[in-house]
């Protein structure tokens, strides 16, 4: 007791002083310790002196150091690719431009590269679409051409995506944008039931009665009823759909003038009732006789009730809220979706999508449930794409393909944020896929500002604080500068 | 023997080749975006080099003083640029005005030296951080637009005030005799480990530890570091990973949320401020003990409240004795009344809120609690005696009403745009009427099992948290008694491992927003 007193009372600060250099000193030498793996976790490096190291180098020491090279490498040369096309692309002017008997632009051959750089007016801010097509199928070229025609037939955009667009993000805008110019009003189609109907601004969706299957989910999802919006549905005997126009920020959604109702075509007994402004009702038989049907009604629709009768081993698709002329943006938003069931689409099905529905650009629009936070190559997903776009292309001629590239997402880093260094990889994956399919590209990363630009975002109240997901005032205006672009695109066409 | 050197060198290359001389000067440099927290490898590098210095001058009492301020000088001028003048100003003023006052028998010019401490310390505070809260209310009372005037709120401006208060009432009050000379007064005002973020430390209880030799005994050694790898534990781990990759999103767009998401948001919200509050000051308190100065504790497991009068002798503790002793019992405390002692009550409490924060919803906590303290107040004359409030599970019904009151409480201390209209005259509320509306009419308890399988980290670590709080004083008692008498080679150990642990949750992967239909 009396030895534990003396030694209580002595002074330990030499012993502070030591615990602290050591504790320091070990945590300096952890820098030095080889990544360890544990299964699919990867131990993040100590750094303490993260603090002081030049970015560059931070930037090579974030990740393993070869995934940052291969992003470079990668990236140049994909540069180089579009930057020298640019140079031995012929300057034309837009009133210039040669068309093809249908129409579309005629453009120089280049023998070496499969790859077109489409610009020839620039304009300052605007990150422009690159065409890779030649001015062959799936190229903007037919999309143009269909813009031009808006006064007097509806031309068809599906904008297909994952979580980033749930809820008319995004889609909202360009729809609006698009529609006050080109004319056209509604929403667009609507898968019959969605997780994110209460957030939509721009349509009112209520339901009851249907059972949904999803190309996302392990089972319960037939490869026969694969469709470009990743679902399809089940009824129970008076199952239905309600679509009211929200108006409001999006005005041009508030009523429509035609609403269709799609589904697989069947010799049973079943039939669709449509009430149109909670007065007018029609009933239609659903034995069309094709594989892919649609009844449709038109007028001065503000809202629109389908229901089913007898819908017993029927399988239907959803339902719109169109013009019957100028332009329809449908928002095709399946969480967790990668953009790999569109490869699996039957031929027989996507033509007949195709007859139902023809949609003059398809834009694809995928990326954030492939990022990985340590990858560069992305071989297997830029191959699915590229027969997602082959399968398009070649069942549905004259449509336009879009690939998007993934937006800006953050990864966690000394407590601060920055770029999740696999989406810079995944985004030449996906510029890849556009070369070698032959269709066009748009950059979301680098419009939205490039590196750690949603940061920005989420201060200004535009993104999700996961540093992942954009809102609907980020996706108003992320939907500006694809405007811009599609715009700029049509101008110089 | 060459190959080993050359591989010394590529390592020394790889470590230190990569460091950035520029950054090191724009590091050290001001930075309002970047304080020195003690949570970052930073700090831990420069507390490195202070304690050496500062156990080489152990024994030199004039040149550590000296270090010491100059170092939490420094401190202040890394979050707050030229604004450490306030710090001398404060320093200077109630020094000489601690002098005056100790050596004035006459009473009225002692009452006008106080009101000059008072008009100083209190206008500084009031000019920094209130003058647009003031001049907006003032405003919209005439219906006129306030333009927003650009003034810069220095970092711990409402702690090092109050401190320096304190010496100046307890010298009125003759409690304590003043410093020696300016250099001490300096010290005590601007000593690093509270200056910015707490706990207030009394003249009183830190004064007289001036004075003593710098001795730092086994058991402060073993008491300091618990201290402090409590703290981490609770800010760099539990608040920092619950706020990113949960509450923070359900409080800044609850619309976007079910209502069980929007409770469970505020109940992680609870268990955030608390960790981030409580884990700084217990690093204040860790760094003060090995440095030879021993601080009262701040929190004491204030969630295990039986009444809103306890939760406020748990919470914040050198706050609510502060407000107690310097506002309440100046307002006449207890001494002039039942109705009198309730609105001093509510009058303190509506300060105290102010003081939080420059903004409404803070003035609400303020209120909110002052009145659930009167209300308890009324209902411990009324219960006087009786024997139901003693039983135990009177007791454990009272915790968790309490809990909750104060969880409710919390809605208005995070959600600042609520305003006046929306909470007197019928207006929306702002995201606290949307998060109330989500959990009372847009339950979806259903919803549950998903998600808690999405946010199961989250989750996990909330719970830890409550776990950890609700653990009997006893236990966590014999836990910091048996790390204090470990061998001080295994504090390496455990520092080490949990600042790599603190690495991985800071660098960890951000669990994705999902929208959960409802």
């Amino acid at each position: 007791m009396h030895v534990f007193l003396s030694e209580m009372e002595k002074n330990y600060l030499s012993r502070v002083v030591w615990i602290v250099l050591a504790s320091l000193l070990a945590l300096l030498c952890m820098f030095w310790l080889p990544g360890i793996c544990v299964g699919d976790w990867k131990m993040r490096k100590v750094d303490m002196l993260s603090d002081l190291r030049s970015d560059s180098a931070l930037y090579q020491l974030a990740a393993s150091d070869s995934l940052v090279a291969q992003v470079v490498a990668a990236d140049s040369h994909l540069a180089e690719i579009v930057e020298n096309h640019k140079s031995k692309a012929p300057v034309i002017e837009g009133s210039h431009l040669t068309h093809d008997s249908n129409g579309n632009v005629v453009t120089v051959e280049d023998s070496t590269i499969n790859a077109r750089a489409q610009r020839t007016v620039n304009r300052e801010g605007v990150t422009s679409i690159i065409d890779m097509s030649n001015g062959g199928n799936g190229g903007m070229a037919a999309f143009y051409h269909a813009l031009d025609q808006a006064g007097s037939r509806p031309v068809h955009i599906a904008v297909l995506g994952d979580s980033f667009i749930e809820g008319d993000i995004l889609t909202s805008m360009l729809r609006e944008l698009l529609q006050q110019r080109f004319g056209g009003c509604g929403v667009g189609y609507l898968p019959i039931t969605s997780i994110t109907a209460d957030i939509r601004n721009t349509v009112k969706q209520t339901f009851g009665g249907w059972n949904q299957h999803k190309a996302v989910d392990k089972g319960g999802y037939s490869e026969t009823y694969n469709n470009l919006t990743g679902n399809y549905f089940t009824a129970s005997q008076g199952a239905w759909v309600n679509l009211v126009g929200r108006g409001g920020n999006y005005s041009r959604c508030a009523s429509c003038t035609s609403s269709s109702f799609y589904f697989f075509g069947t010799t049973g007994a079943g039939y669709a009732t449509a009430v149109v402004n909670g007065t007018d009702t029609t009933h239609f038989a659903l034995n069309t006789g094709t594989l892919i049907g649609h009844a449709k009604v038109t007028g001065d629709i503000r809202s629109v009730r389908w229901s089913v009768t007898n819908p017993e081993s029927m399988v239907f698709l959803g339902a719109s809220m169109d013009s019957e002329t100028g332009v329809m943006v449908d928002n095709y938003a399946m969480r967790s979706a990668r953009g790999s069931h569109l490869s699996k689409i039957t031929p027989q099905v996507m033509s007949m999508l195709n007859k139902a529905r023809h949609y003059d650009l398809v834009i694809l629009m995928y990326g954030l449930n492939v990022a990985e936070a340590n990858r560069s190559v992305y071989t297997p997903y830029s191959n699915s794409i590229i027969a997602a776009v082959n399968n398009i292309k070649d069942n549905m001629p004259g449509t336009s393909v879009l690939i998007v590239g993934c937006s800006d997402r953050e990864e966690r880093f000394s407590g601060g944020w920055r770029t999740m260094k696999g989406v810079l990889g995944l985004i030449q994956a996906q510029k890849r896929a556009a070369i070698e399919s032959g269709v066009a590209f748009w950059d979301m990363y680098t419009a939205m500002g490039g590196e750690g630009s949603i940061v920005e975002m989420v201060k200004h109240g535009e993104a999700n604080s996961d540093y992942t997901h954009i809102n609907s005032r980020g996706g108003n205006r992320i939907a500006r500068y694809l405007y811009d672009a599609l715009m700029l695109g049509y101008e110089n066409r | 023997m060459q190959d080993i050197w050359q591989n010394i060198l590529t390592y020394l290359k790889v470590q230190f080749g990569t460091l950035d001389l520029g950054k090191l000067f724009s590091e050290l440099a001001y930075d309002s975006e970047a304080p020195l927290i003690f949570s970052s490898g930073m700090f831990m590098c420069m507390f490195a080099i202070f304690i050496v210095i500062y156990a080489l001058l152990r024994n030199k009492s004039l040149p550590r003083t000296l270090f010491v301020v100059a170092f939490s000088y420094y401190f202040y001028y890394k979050s707050s640029g030229v604004y450490f003048f306030l710090l001398a100003i404060v320093t200077c003023s109630d020094y000489i005005i601690g002098d005056l006052l100790h050596n004035t028998r006459r009473r009225w010019v002692r009452k006008l030296l106080v009101l000059l401490s008072l008009v100083i310390d209190l206008g500084m505070l009031g000019y920094f951080k209130y003058t647009n809260f003031f001049g907006e209310l003032w405003a919209n009372f005439n219906g006129v637009k306030w333009d927003t005037l650009d003034i810069f709120l220095p970092v711990g401006i409402s702690f090092f005030t109050f401190q320096s208060l304190s010496y100046i009432i307890d010298i009125y009050r003759r409690k304590i005799e003043p410093v020696d000379n300016l250099l001490d007064y300096a010290f005590y005002v601007s000593f690093f480990p509270q200056l910015v973020a707490g706990p207030i430390v009394r003249a009183s209880d830190f004064i007289p530890q001036m004075y003593k030799p710098v001795v730092v005994t086994r058991q402060m050694l073993g008491t300091g570091f618990w201290f402090i790898l409590i703290g981490l534990f609770k800010k760099a781990i539990i608040s920092d990973y619950i706020a990113v990759n949960f509450v923070q999103r359900v409080f800044e767009n609850p619309i976007q949320f079910s209502g069980i998401e929007n409770l469970l948001g505020a109940y992680g919200y609870g268990m955030q401020i608390y960790c981030d509050f409580s884990g700084y000051s217990d690093m204040a308190i860790g760094l003060a003990l090995l440095m030879g100065f021993h601080f009262n504790i701040n929190f004491n497991n204030p969630y295990k409240a039986v009444s809103v009068t306890d939760f406020w002798r748990r919470w914040h503790i050198s706050l609510s004795t502060w407000l107690r002793d310097y506002v309440y019992i100046s307002l006449g405390g207890n001494r002039k009344g039942k109705l009198r002692q309730y609105l001093n009550l509510f009058v303190t409490m509506l300060l105290g809120g102010l003081w939080h924060g420059a903004s409404l919803n803070f003035v609400f906590w303020g209120a909110l609690h002052g009145i659930a303290l009167v209300v308890h107040k009324i209902w411990m004359t009324i219960t006087h005696g009786a024997k139901f409030v003693q039983s135990k599970l009177w007791n454990v019904l009272m915790v968790i009403v309490t809990f909750h009151f104060i969880i409710f409480a919390w809605l208005l201390f995070r959600n600042a745009d609520i305003t006046w209209n929306g909470l007197f005259l019928g207006g929306e509320w702002g995201n606290m009427g949307v998060m109330l509306s989500q959990i009372f009419t847009s339950f979806h308890p259903e919803l549950l099992p998903d998600v808690i399988a999405n946010y199961w980290h989250v989750f996990i670590l909330i719970v830890l948290g409550y776990a950890l709080h609700f653990v009997p004083d006893r236990f966590s008692q014999r836990c910091r008694n048996a790390f204090v008498k470990m061998p001080a080679f295994l504090y390496i150990v455990v520092i080490v491992v949990l600042i790599v642990v603190i690495v991985q949750v800071k660098t960890s992967e951000v669990q994705p927003f999902i929208y959960f239909q409802f």
